[in-house]
């Protein structure tokens, strides 16, 4: 069973992502920020994560990098595979870095279909 | 002939110079003193027998003066002779002296013989000579003192007219004077005005001359440069440091002054200047030539400094990109929501009126979604936050890609939706290709928006000159030439295309403007009502040469 942490500070995202993402049998860890968000990625090794970028304590990039960087540090060889959600736009230099610098896919949450990003996590696992 | 008998005269003088003392001796010296006189006295005298008023002698004076002899004259009657033009009143002033004794004209005419007039004075007298009244005429010529007069007189009359004139003159030359005074007060007074207003002006103002020279400068105009009027005037206005908002110094051709002088036309731009300190303000510079005669004569500029304007349109923009970002979550959330319950199972069965107002409230919030989108690109806009990212990227795969996207909302509609492209490959653009991305799916969405079902768009890709020309064109409503003219405004939104689609923001094609001309390209559309209409978007493919980045980005475009 493929493992998906959201990190999403929005409740309300958070619990519409977390049943969404179950029922369609994924396990679903949470984490209402980056500093927890962060933590559990170390422990849970999750498969995939949603990544909001805009959150109290650490924002999504930091988290990110510093996640990049203990996944080289350890050397577990595991890469979790990182989709930033965000309502920030694609050009914010935010954005731009976590795409470019640390390989992520990004979507706009209000500018996409439920649907649609549902078939990007599924495309994503089955690689 | 008067001389012989003078000289007879004075041979008998000189005979009787012998001095005697007997009375007969006395008296024949006085006759003789008193024969000289007569005979050498520059006045006419004219000896009368006071009776007859018969002539009886005449001195040598008096006859060369009226052209008679001795014989002519000595025994004749005096108004005989025709001497006096007036003869009755001759005779009767000649019975006024025999009674009177005396009579004197100041100014009489006299005839001489030859015809000629002799102005003289006569004075007449009578003496008694022992028993015998005797007439003495003494007749002074006036004619030299009257010709004297007379010009005297013409002198006079000249010297008065010529006064007269002058008088006329000087009063003319007065009144020219003081409208000259009065001219000169107004104008004073319209100067005092014009100064007051130049200097008290809250804008800055300068005069500047034909040369670019500056001639006066405003207390604002001081203040907002940091330059004295002192250190301005004389100065050429643009040698003034003005840049654009990157710092870099507007060349020549691009400043104001140089385009009213070369146009002839007022010209207004927005630029950043740099003041005596180095410090940089953004500053509106309106420019009006000033023009006499069809002459441009020089130049008034005034300047105005934007910076509290431009902060209002920052704090502006940045409250709406604050309220767009939060109202986004709620509504993300809510379109979320929305998605997941149309999905569950329970959705099929659901009564035909729960599912058609779910749908309903979905296409609200899809509304509002968009609309806070394109709000959140004008605010970008207008922060000049626009990230432009330039890659080198191929624009007919761009464009492919987009029509792709779109085919699927033209096959909903039975739209053709054609992709032309050119036969030789095009070159390289460097371009924000997500930006182009947007522009050309915009641009798309609407053809395919306002053509009707069975219609047609054809989406051209094409290199015209130095350019990429990219041409979405449609079979749709069309655009009446009034609406073309706002049809890049922000919010604009011509009453058919509410009517076709109350749903737009009126902000897209306002974007799709701004994003080109961020791009140095140009956009225009044709067209005719009911037939459709055509966007043309014409890029640079060369970049400016001062950007020292499209160098490399030319050369790597030459070489693939």
């Amino acid at each position: 069973m493929k493992k998906i942490l959201i990190v999403e500070d929005e409740q309300a995202y958070l619990k519409l992502l977390s049943d969404q993402l179950a029922e369609r049998s994924y396990k679903v860890v949470s984490a209402l920020n980056g500093d927890e968000g962060l933590a559990k990625a170390k422990k849970e090794q999750p498969d995939l994560i949603l990544l909001d970028i805009r959150m109290p304590k650490m924002d999504g990039l930091t988290m990110l990098h510093l996640l990049r960087q203990d996944e080289r540090n350890s050397g577990s060889g595991k890469k979790a595979k990182v989709i930033m959600l965000t309502n920030l736009e694609p050009d914010e230099t935010i954005v731009q870095k976590a795409v470019t610098d640390q390989p992520a896919f990004y979507f706009v949450k209000s500018d996409t279909r439920l649907e649609d990003l549902i078939k990007k996590i599924e495309e994503l696992l089955d690689q | 002939m008067p001389k012989p008998h003078v000289k007879a005269i004075n041979s008998q003088k000189k005979r009787a110079s012998a001095p005697t003392q007997d009375p007969e001796t006395k008296l024949h010296f006085s006759e003789l003193r008193y024969r000289r006189l007569f005979e050498t006295a520059q006045d006419g005298i004219l000896i009368l027998d006071a009776d007859s008023g018969k002539i009886e002698d005449v001195n040598p004076f008096l006859k060369e003066l009226l052209g008679y002899s001795q014989s002519e004259l000595v025994g004749k009657e005096l108004w005989q002779i025709g001497v006096f033009n007036d003869i009755v009143g001759s005779r009767a002033a000649f019975l006024q002296l025999q009674t009177k004794g005396y009579i004197r004209y100041k100014d009489l005419p006299l005839q001489t013989k030859n015809g000629q007039t002799v102005e003289v004075e006569f004075i007449s007298n009578v003496y008694m000579v022992d028993t015998q009244k005797v007439i003495q005429c003494n007749i002074r010529d006036i004619t030299a003192r009257k010709k004297a007069e007379e010009a005297i007189k013409t002198r006079k009359q000249q010297l008065e007219r010529l006064s007269q004139q002058q008088d006329a003159t000087k009063r003319a030359m007065l009144n020219v004077m003081e409208d000259l005074e009065a001219a000169k007060a107004t104008i004073e007074q319209e100067k005092a005005k014009d100064e007051a207003m130049f200097a008290s002006i809250g804008e800055g103002l300068i005069a500047v001359d034909n040369d670019r020279k500056i001639m006066t400068v405003n207390k604002a105009a001081e203040d907002m440069l940091g330059w004295t009027a002192k250190e301005l005037i004389g100065k050429i206005i643009t040698t003034l440091p003005l840049e654009d908002e990157d710092g870099h110094l507007m060349p020549l051709e691009k400043r104001p002054t140089y385009q009213a002088l070369s146009s002839g036309k007022t010209t207004t731009v927005t630029y950043f200047f740099v003041k005596k300190d180095k410090t940089r303000f953004p500053i509106a510079i309106n420019v009006t030539p000033i023009i006499l005669e069809g002459k441009t004569i020089g130049l008034i500029e005034t300047l105005r400094d934007v910076t509290r304007e431009q902060e209002i349109d920052q704090a502006k923009s940045e409250f709406v990109s604050l309220a767009s970002h939060q109202l986004r979550t709620p509504l993300g959330i809510i379109k979320w929501y929305l998605e997941a319950l149309q999905g569950e199972d329970y959705f099929a069965h659901a009564p035909s009126g729960t599912k058609k107002y779910l749908k309903e409230i979905y296409k609200s919030n899809e509304r509002v979604l968009n609309l806070v989108r394109d709000l959140l690109s004008v605010s970008r806009i207008e922060q000049r936050r626009i990230k432009n990212t330039p890659r080198l990227i191929n624009p007919t795969q761009i464009v492919g890609e987009v029509a792709r996207q779109m085919q699927i909302l033209a096959v909903k509609k039975k739209i053709a939706l054609q992709l032309i492209t050119p036969r030789v490959k095009l070159p390289p653009i460097a371009i924000d290709s997500l930006r182009l991305h947007e522009v050309i799916e915009n641009l798309i969405a609407n053809a395919i928006e306002y053509t009707g079902t069975g219609g047609r768009v054809e989406v051209t890709v094409d290199k015209v000159g130095q350019s990429l020309v990219l041409r979405v064109k449609d079979s749709g409503i069309g655009i009446s030439t009034a609406d073309q003219k706002k049809l890049f405004t922000k919010f604009f939104r011509s009453e058919k295309a509410t009517g076709h689609n109350p749903e737009g923001s009126g902000l897209g094609l306002y974007v799709v403007k701004s994003y080109v001309e961020g791009w140095k390209g140009k956009i225009s559309v044709e067209s005719v009502e009911g037939k459709g209409s055509s966007f043309t978007i014409s890029l640079p493919l060369r970049q400016d040469k001062e950007q020292p980045r499209s160098k490399s980005f030319r050369k790597r475009g030459e070489n693939g």
